[in-house]
């Protein structure tokens, strides 16, 4: 700088700045404390949604849109407070390019957060090629033409690129967030019209809280009342917040509490430095208004939580009754049906070996269907009560060493007579190997046991193929059959309590939802697991039972 | 999860950003390449009327 400039500038009587952003040359506290409440409040919200999911694309935008506004705060502190003009040329470019930079990420956070995926590459290089005149010429004088010393200002003369190409940008940016977000709206479902709403006006007014202060202050030429603009973050973080809570898109509830107490902290701290009544007043309504938001959030928030917590009381006490219901029922199944079935067994059992005398053939054909019909009674019965038994915890199990394969052959005798009745195939293939695993013989003959008869009655024709290998310290069962197979929704819900595929009933009668919920219940006790595997409806399925074999 | 040509693109913007604050820094803050706007003038007068 040449001599004139440097008395020029002793002239204009200027405070020396201290860590870039202290000085005398603020006038107005009102000024630090909309800058720094800005800034914390930006710097709460990004960090706070990019720990949510570090790895999320809408976080990591969200936390970069907050630490380039931060960022900007700064910069435009650190004009207000400096004297230097070099300074005040170099940090007055960078705000040339931060500031459309966080308008270019809102049009790609906008993009991502209604899609729900990443942009085009094609998008991106639209949305930030934009950029690239102000990055290639923020060194020339078509960014800033000079620094303006004349009646003591102290801020550069902006040459095109800062007078009209920045403005022009962030209106193409503004309208493109617009345009988008209403072209969004009529594709999008009801509830995403509600988010799509809330986030663009959001982002607006986000935005406009840059643009306002330039406004406000060059129309009214007071740059006190043009820091209101920056008071639209705080209402960004509401739109926010209130999106978290009623979506879930974030977690508002800390958020909110957290961001309330560093402004409320923050503004307490500001007025204790404000020396003129006037700026008392303005950060007085200032943190009124903030107390008022965020309070209402918070308080309809804590509403929500106490009024869910009242309702699953509510539910607590009607779950008790259904389970002592429940206990009750099977207490009467348990002695009252089950007790009737036995007795009717044994009188068609009676009537069948002549101790009522002799029968014709008619009484003898009906008999044996009457005993048969009873036996699928009892069988089920036991089946459901097992069920119940084992869901809660009642069935002790002797561990024991048991040769799997025992068990398997077993089953497999057992079931090869109804299956061969049906006209089906079952073969069996059991590879030489060690198929010794910890449990107990009974119920896991239970299981396996279940497994084949699934397979059996839920197949018209075919066959069902049977086998056993030991791979790793693991043993596998699996049970294929060319039967009715599974469609993937029914696969989700056929191992749960009375769940069954929607066909089920069609080919087995006495479907009743417990055998392959006992299967489950029964190998997870062994810490076994078990799974099936189908290519869909008609093309068969395969259950396996996987199990921890004796190293 | 962001492809490897956006990666490529971030890269080629993020670098052109950096070079071109280090040449603005060089040229305002280091060589105070920047002309000074004055109007010597209306500064004497004001000086005068003081």
């Amino acid at each position: 700088m040449d001599m004139i400039t440097q008395t020029f500038i002793e002239l204009c009587e200027w405070d020396s700045s201290r860590f870039l952003i202290f000085s005398d040359n603020v006038f107005g506290t009102l000024i630090y404390y909309s800058h720094f409440l800005a800034m914390i409040l930006a710097l709460v919200v990004g960090f706070f949604v990019f720990s949510q999911n570090k790895k999320g694309l809408v976080n990591k935008l969200l936390f970069f849109i907050m630490l380039f506004f931060a960022t900007w705060t700064f910069l435009d502190l650190v004009l207000w407070a400096n004297e230097r003009p070099d300074f005040i040329m170099f940090f007055w470019s960078l705000i040339l390019l931060v500031e459309p930079l966080v308008y270019a990420l809102c049009v790609y956070f906008i993009y991502v957060f209604i899609e729900k995926k990443d942009i085009s590459f094609k998008k991106k290089i639209g949305i930030f090629s934009l950029l690239l005149p102000i990055i290639v010429l923020l060194p020339t004088q078509l960014a800033l033409v000079s620094f303006d010393l004349s009646n003591c200002f102290r801020e550069p003369i902006e040459g095109p690129i800062a007078t009209y190409y920045i403005y022009i940008t962030e209106t193409i940016y503004l309208f493109w967030i617009l345009l988008y977000a209403f072209k969004a709206y009529y594709k999008a479902t009801e509830i995403m019209r509600k988010q799509i709403i809330l986030v663009t006006f959001g982002i607006i007014l986000f935005l406009l809280s840059f643009v306002s202060g330039n406004i406000i202050g060059s129309i009214t030429e007071d740059w006190t009342l043009a820091q209101i603009g920056l008071f639209c973050m705080p209402l960004f973080a509401l739109f926010l917040g209130y999106m978290i809570v009623k979506f879930k898109t974030f977690n508002a509830k800390l958020i909110g509490t957290q961001a309330l107490v560093a402004a409320l902290g923050f503004s307490v701290l500001g007025i204790i430095f404000i020396r003129s009544i006037d700026n008392v007043r303005a950060v007085a309504i200032a943190t009124l208004l903030l107390i008022i938001i965020m309070g209402d959030l918070l308080i309809r928030s804590v509403k929500r939580e106490i009024k869910q917590k009242e309702e699953l009381a509510k539910l607590n006490v009607e779950l008790e009754k259904l389970i002592k219901q429940r206990e009750s029922l099977m207490h009467l199944i348990n002695h009252k049906v089950k007790g009737s079935f036995t007795h009717s067994k044994y009188v068609f059992a009676g009537i069948l070996d002549g101790t009522f005398g002799d029968i014709n053939e008619e009484v003898r054909r009906r008999s044996e269907q009457g005993l048969e019909a009873n036996d699928n009674g009892i069988k089920t019965i036991d089946l459901i009560l097992n069920a119940a038994n084992l869901q809660q915890g009642l069935i002790k199990y002797e561990m024991k060493k048991v040769d799997f394969k025992d068990v398997v052959s077993k089953s497999f005798s057992e079931k090869k007579i109804p299956a061969e009745k049906k006209g089906l195939k079952i073969e069996k293939e059991v590879g030489e190997s060690d198929y010794t695993v910890p449990g107990d013989a009974f119920w896991l003959q239970e299981a396996v046991n279940n497994l084949i008869d699934n397979s059996v009655k839920y197949t018209k024709e075919g066959g069902i193929f049977i086998s056993l290998k030991r791979n790793a310290g693991k043993i596998l069962l699996s049970v294929r059959d060319t039967g009715m197979g599974i469609t993937p929704e029914d696969k989700k819900n056929l191992f749960t309590e009375g769940g069954r595929g929607k066909d089920s009933i069609r080919v087995n009668v006495d479907s009743t939802g417990y055998g392959l919920y006992s299967v489950k219940l029964i190998i997870e006790a062994h810490k076994g697991k078990v799974w099936v595997e189908s290519e869909g409806e008609g093309k068969g399925s395969t259950f396996y039972i996987e199990l921890p074999a004796v190293e | 999860m962001v492809d490897k040509k956006s990666k490529i693109f971030f890269l080629i913007f993020i670098s052109l950003a950096i070079v071109s604050i280090i040449i603005t820094y060089n040229k305002y803050v280091i060589n105070n390449d920047f002309e000074v706007f004055q109007d010597e003038e209306a500064f004497n007068e004001s000086l005068l009327e003081e």
